[in-house]
């Protein structure tokens, strides 16, 4: 029995690969053929992945100190403008945070928490709410919280009699999109075609399996909302609150604020040789119209915080969500 | 044709089920994995997986020799590098049915009194392994039901005083319907209520045969009688398969099982 284990724990080693070597240059490679051959992006984004390697690689030697090597990834992933590509390891994780950092935030906690919500609003799941105005103002942070059934029976039972309902989504960077369809489905009126989307399936960079279309219907079944909607939106609205917010814009539900961040692509993860792991988007996603909701959603009405109203403690976003009812 | 192949291999499956057993054959022990899978890693992946086999076996006069086996694994699987960061690993769980119809066979001569069979066999693997450091493309799987042909030779010899058998399987899966992850390996969240990662995995399920999907079961296990005619038995096996999909996979196990076979 002896001879067999040695004799099949040779096999193991003739038909499995060894580890590749745990080499700076060698994971600096392997990281940039994942983004080569799975990156959904290279194209709409008119990114040069080839010059983005010559930049960097060279960098890149075999006295390259872990930490180091972190750096140059992610400064080379950086190029990439992606808030959906981020690089792990166990002292860092690498972000791509400008596609908010670099516009007005639109949005502050505390004046909502002390000036509209006060000490009197409700919270039911996820949603914090209160009628503002004869108007209900509903809050969701973020879709990686799960909202259930009863949540959205609830909140939408207690605005029936109002005039509207405002859902505030700014500083919501996603989660899962089955939030936010819980949440539509009750409030359209029709199936519609919100978009279509395609996963890479191939190396080359325009490798994308048939694009697929995807329908949403309402849910005739459930307590429906029929009133006005309005959404509000900021740069910070992301992944999964973008989609959300698409879907309102295909449905002509009144958009107010900023343009959404973005992040259009369902990421995807790869594992390095040396243990960091990568993650990247790893598919193109359409509004029927054909455009790539990857750069955000502009909103139908364009507001940004006003300095003037913030020291007066007026949220200009609400404020002009309000005026739409 | 994906679903007559299933409904052949369940068939099959109940055939065996069906038929009378001599023995009920509980097994415990430790099996020792390696995996590669490029849906995980670039890198091997190993761990030790608790293994617990459920079966019957049955033997006729030496003219025929069945075995049915479900066989359940389940534990953490790393990396070499796990070490540096934890994340490096996750946890592995596998479930192994197998159908094996042997025939004896004057084939090949035999010189040391022992039996040699022939026949066919069915063998059903599922594999998952959860890898949440991959974000989206977390669940990375392998399912093949494989219709194979199996060979074995068996003989018996005393030692202290008691009448011991050695018996030695080999099987080969050569037609199997089977599932792999796909390119990207992430599930359709992003579609309302499209998010089957079970279902999409059984439905992309396609007929491949030996080129495409390589597996060696080797079986090797000695019984030991006990009283009423009962055994003890322990069996090392090795296994090795490899999917060249679109996304490749290599793996390989040692296990080492002890058992109690019931008469029933």
């Amino acid at each position: 029995m002896l001879f067999l284990i040695i004799t099949f724990s040779s096999c193991e080693e003739a038909f499995i690969e060894s580890d590749p070597k745990d080499d700076p240059v060698v994971n600096f490679d392997f990281l940039w053929s994942e983004l080569d051959q799975k990156y959904s992006f290279f194209e709409f984004k008119k990114i040069n992945w080839d010059s983005v390697y010559n930049v960097y690689r060279p960098q890149v030697n075999g006295n390259t100190s872990r930490e180091e090597l972190f750096n140059l990834m992610a400064n080379m992933l950086n190029t990439l403008r992606d808030g959906h590509v981020n690089l792990r390891s166990e002292f860092n994780i690498s972000k791509y945070e400008n596609w908010f950092l670099d516009y007005p935030a639109n949005f502050e906690r505390e004046l909502i928490l002390y000036y509209y919500l006060g000490k009197d609003y409700k919270i039911t799941g996820p949603l914090l709410h209160k009628e503002i105005d004869g108007v209900g103002y509903v809050r969701y942070g973020s879709f990686q919280s799960i909202i259930d059934e009863d949540d959205l029976d609830y909140v939408f039972t207690t605005y029936k009699n109002s005039k509207g309902i405002i859902i505030d989504i700014r500083g919501n960077e996603g989660g899962d999109p089955a939030n936010g369809f819980k949440i539509l489905e009750r409030i359209v009126k029709e199936r519609k075609l919100i978009y279509r989307h395609a996963f890479k399936d191939g190396p080359g960079h325009n490798d994308l399996e048939p694009f697929k279309d995807v329908y949403l219907e309402p849910a005739t079944e459930k307590i429906r909302y029929d009133k006005k909607v309005v959404v509000l939106t900021n740069r910070l609205v992301y992944s999964a609150a973008n989609y959300f917010s698409a879907i309102c814009r295909v449905y002509g539900i009144m958009l107010v604020g900023d343009q959404t961040g973005g992040g259009g692509g369902a990421p995807a993860g790869s594992e390095l040789p040396n243990g960091f792991h990568a993650n990247y988007s790893a598919s193109v996603c359409l509004l029927p119209n054909g455009y790539n909701i990857e750069n955000g959603i502009p909103p139908d009405i364009k507001v940004d915080m006003n300095d003037e109203d913030r020291i007066n403690h007026i949220d200009t976003i609400i404020e002009t969500a309000i005026d739409q009812f | 044709m994906n679903r007559c192949l299933s409904f052949i291999f369940v068939c099959l499956a109940y055939h065996g089920f069906g038929q009378k057993e001599i023995h009920l054959d509980l097994g415990a022990g430790l099996t020792s994995h390696v995996i590669k899978d490029d849906a995980m890693s670039p890198v091997r992946y190993t761990g030790v997986l608790p293994t617990v086999s459920f079966g019957t076996i049955k033997t006729k006069a030496n003219k025929k020799l069945s075995e049915v086996r479900l066989t359940l694994q389940y534990s953490n699987i790393h990396a070499k590098a796990a070490k540096e960061y934890p994340t490096m690993k996750g946890p592995l769980f596998r479930l192994d049915f197998d159908y094996v119809h042997l025939r004896q066979t004057n084939f090949i001569k035999d010189t040391t009194k022992g039996t040699f069979f022939v026949g066919g066999s069915f063998h059903t693997l599922l594999s998952f392994r959860f890898m949440p450091q991959l974000d989206n493309s977390a669940i990375v799987y392998d399912y093949f039901s494989s219709l194979g042909i199996s060979a074995a030779y068996q003989h018996e010899f005393n030692w202290l005083k008691k009448r011991l058998r050695h018996y030695h399987r080999l099987s080969v899966p050569v037609i199997s319907v089977g599932s792999r992850p796909t390119y990207m390996n992430v599930f359709d969240f992003i579609a309302p209520n499209e998010n089957d990662p079970v279902g999409d995995a059984f439905d992309r399920a396609s007929v491949r045969s030996f080129g495409s999907h390589v597996r060696v079961i080797f079986r090797n296990s000695l019984f030991y009688p006990i009283r009423s005619n009962n055994l003890i038995g322990f069996t090392y096996e090795w296994q090795y398969y490899g999917a060249s999909f679109t996304v490749p996979i290599k793996s390989a196990y040692h296990s080492f099982v002890f058992s109690l076979l019931v008469q029933l």
